[in-house]
């Protein structure tokens, strides 16, 4: 199989072999990190332009790490001071970013779509690190891999995400990404903060955690997004923590080898008691290493892809 | 439009038995010359095999035997010229190559290109006291200054046609050219 892909802009454009061959590449691409000099030439001569339009550290520096380890050029682009405050336009900035000689762009963007009109604009590779309530396909790719290297495999795993799904451009991309692999999904939160429409993805939903809880596998506990939110979407954080929070109590309900899982930042007390967080059931900062392979994976894969066939 | 089909043609050049007795003889002759601070290193896909079967051979002859596989994909020099078309292996070495006489094996040595990479992917792993060659297949075609150290058989064969070898312990074991010919 051959890797034709130009842009990354969500799983929900990726078919079942082409998941799995960014997941396989970025099994390979694991152990450039853990060499003493941690460094490839495979993008020797690339450039690659970050566009962070929304605040990020560790998507963010996770895929700064991931272009210099294959040995790419980057530069950054900071919101503030730059020439969209004079009133440039979006397309006319990357447009002007494009010109400089940039093989790759990586956007972030509170407006969902904003990835697919670039694609469309730039001639670049784009790959979306987050666009609104859209997707944020890489955050989903490391989730999945950390899965299936804890697991082994994908099929028939039940996956249980839990909270804010409304909001949640993780959620989706995890939806899309699980099903295709064969994996189960109960979305789980408040009702408020899961549309009714999530079913029609192919998912179950619960709104009791406690009930859920015994039948997964593995659960993967969404931040709260108070930037997102417009209005209050329950009474209280205390509340939504007693309810749909990870606790002791909830994690000795669990199978003994459930695997808890945060795309981070976490709100320690709100999604997951800091015991939860930091006990032997998390993987959480795998999952972060993970992101960097999947980036990594993400980059080699596309940088091929700009080859015409 | 016509769509056209390719049917591979496969011509056995070599069985299993000859297989077997050049491994052996590639066996020998690095015990002979490389020392025991050597290690081997199967360049991946081709090289995999090679390296399975001469540790196979090896192991009871030596003291210790480290074995590893090496991704050379990151360090080829068309990477910007080639559409991926494997996820990579990935390289696998759990030991240190410093000092050690690395030994590089591979299936087929045609351009030199390949082990170009893995000499670079090599070096950036450590520091070997000395690096040699093994290849079980040596064609002509040569497009950098590299040349095998240890070499099974050599081969004088047309650009156009591939040389595959099949080495799984079965009955279809041997070496092959190999021909896609175009059919309508």
């Amino acid at each position: 199989m051959k890797w034709t892909k130009k842009h990354l802009l969500g799983l929900k454009d990726l078919d079942r072999n082409e998941l799995n061959m960014i997941l396989d590449t970025a099994e390979g691409l694991k152990e450039v990190s853990t060499r003493s000099i941690k460094k490839v030439p495979a993008l020797q001569g690339r450039t690659v332009a970050l566009l962070f339009f929304e605040p990020s550290t560790r998507t963010s520096m996770s895929f700064q790490l991931a272009a210099q380890r294959l040995s790419a050029d980057l530069i950054q682009f900071n919101k503030s001071g730059s020439s969209l405050s004079k009133g440039e336009t979006l397309i006319d900035t990357a447009s002007n970013i494009e010109a400089m000689g940039v093989d790759m762009v990586v956007v972030r963007h509170s407006c969902p779509g904003v990835p697919q009109i670039l694609a469309k604009h730039l001639n670049c590779a784009i790959v979306n690190a987050g666009d609104g309530c859209h997707e944020h396909p890489t955050q989903g790719l490391l989730d999945i891999f950390t899965i299936r290297e804890k697991l082994g495999t994908l099929e028939g795993v039940k996956v249980a995400i839990v909270g804010d799904i409304r909001h949640s451009r993780v959620a989706r991309s995890n939806i899309f990404g699980l099903l295709k692999l064969g994996a189960k999904v109960t979305v789980v939160g408040p009702p408020t903060l899961i549309p009714k429409s999530i079913a029609k993805m192919g998912v179950e939903i619960s709104y009791n955690l406690d009930e859920t809880i015994k039948k997964v596998d593995v659960v993967n506990c969404l931040r709260i997004q108070m930037e997102r939110q417009g209005r209050s979407n329950f009474p209280s954080l205390r509340e939504y923590a007693l309810l749909f929070g990870m606790n002791r109590d909830r994690l000795k309900k669990a199978s003994k080898n459930l695997v808890v899982m945060h795309p981070g930042p976490i709100n320690r007390g709100v999604e997951m008691t800091a015991e939860v967080a930091d006990s032997k059931n998390s993987v959480i900062l795998q999952q972060v290493s993970n992101g960097l392979a999947c980036r990594m994976a993400v980059f080699y894969l596309l940088n091929g892809s700009r080859i015409d066939v | 439009m016509r769509q056209w089909s390719y049917i591979k043609i496969m011509k056995k050049y070599l069985d299993s038995e000859e297989l077997n007795k050049i491994i052996k003889q590639l066996s020998v002759k690095i015990l002979q010359n490389c020392g025991d601070n050597f290690c081997l290193l199967g360049v991946r896909k081709g090289g995999v095999k090679v390296v399975d079967a001469l540790a196979k051979e090896l192991q009871n002859k030596t003291d210790k035997l480290d074995v590893g596989y090496i991704d050379v994909s990151l360090y080829r020099d068309d990477i910007h010229k080639r559409l991926p078309d494997v996820p990579l292996e990935g390289t696998d070495i759990n030991f240190s190559l410093e000092n050690k006489t690395v030994i590089l094996v591979d299936e087929v040595l045609f351009t030199g290109r390949t082990i170009r990479a893995a000499i670079d992917q090599v070096m950036a792993l450590g520091r070997p006291r000395l690096i040699r060659l093994v290849t079980l297949v040596n064609r002509h075609g040569r497009e950098l200054p590299i040349q095998a150290d240890y070499v099974g058989l050599t081969i004088e064969e047309s650009h156009t046609n591939k040389i595959e070898v099949i080495y799984n312990g079965g009955e279809d074991d041997g070496i092959y050219f190999t021909n896609n010919s175009q059919i309508s």
